[in-house]
């Protein structure tokens, strides 16, 4: 189980569009600074802000070559991340399972056998 | 037979402290508002997990009123609960409460916003739970962890809407 600080630092990093374009884009493949800043008409300098965060968070590495320096993306913070939001997920759908049945039972006139 | 119907629940977190959950039913505000509201309704549906039971379930519902929640697991002997205030009450459409959690270390208090928006003969639940920091907004989330599921680009895609 990641720790509070690893999903903190995800979610931080998570919070902005431009990032989540970012990883969109690299789930499809490696890709150099150039090629991330292009889709998003951002200078080289902003992009690189971003990765700093996205880099900081786990969720990108960078390549060792000097030059291009191709960010690749990182699954499993992203892993974690939708573990939990999934379980979060699930036991609101456990409730509002019940929920649904409750009102079924309301909704008839008086408290038949079957919903039609 | 009843027709199918089977809305998603849509999570998302908002923000650096805020949990918005949301829901569509297929049943007027009206009586969703009942079914949240009524003391002798609400524990048919809330926290109903395997083995618990919510045998406390006190709410007096005016501006100032209070309530206290409480579910028990008879066989583990364990309980915990809420208490809170309620701030703002608009019949069939709003409720807004505090919420502290009683005997549960790893929950936080929260400022509750619950909306009933009717779509027609429908109605949405939109929840929204805002936290004191990122640090207790996370360790509420961290309640619901487990281990142990699979890597697939489909969920990246979730969680990608789910932050949005």
């Amino acid at each position: 189980m990641p720790s509070t600080n690893q999903l903190d630092a995800t979610f931080m990093a998570l919070a902005d569009p431009t990032r989540r374009a970012i990883l969109a884009r690299l789930v499809e493949g490696e890709a150099s600074v150039n090629e991330l800043a292009e889709p998003f008409e951002m200078s080289q300098p902003a992009v690189s802000k971003h990765l700093k965060v996205l880099e900081r968070a786990g969720l990108i590495t960078r390549g060792r070559d000097a030059q291009r320096r191709p960010c690749k993306i990182e699954m499993e913070p992203l892993v974690a991340a939708t573990d939990w939001i999934e379980k979060y997920r699930q036991i609101w759908e456990a409730n509002f399972g019940r929920l649904d049945a409750l009102l079924e039972e309301l909704k008839r006139p008086q408290g038949g056998k079957d919903a039609k | 037979m009843s027709v199918i119907f089977k809305p998603e629940v849509e999570v998302s977190t908002p923000g650096d402290t805020d949990v918005v959950v949301k829901r569509k039913f297929n049943a007027p505000a009206e009586l969703v508002w009942r079914c949240y509201t009524d003391p002798a309704l609400l524990p048919r549906w809330l926290g109903g997990y395997p083995g618990w039971t919510m045998p406390v379930c006190e709410m007096d519902l005016r501006v100032g009123g209070t309530y206290t929640w409480r579910w028990r697991h008879d066989e583990q002997d364990m309980e915990f609960g809420f208490t809170g205030t309620f701030e703002e009450i608009i019949p069939n459409r709003l409720i807004v409460h505090s919420e502290r959690p009683v005997d549960v270390e790893e929950m936080g208090d929260s400022h509750n916003v619950i909306e009933f928006v009717p779509l027609g003969d429908m109605t949405e639940l939109v929840m929204t739970m805002s936290y004191a920091s990122a640090e207790v907004r996370q360790s509420v989330l961290d309640t619901g962890m487990t281990d142990g599921m699979g890597v697939s680009f489909d969920r990246l895609d979730t969680l990608l809407l789910a932050v949005d």
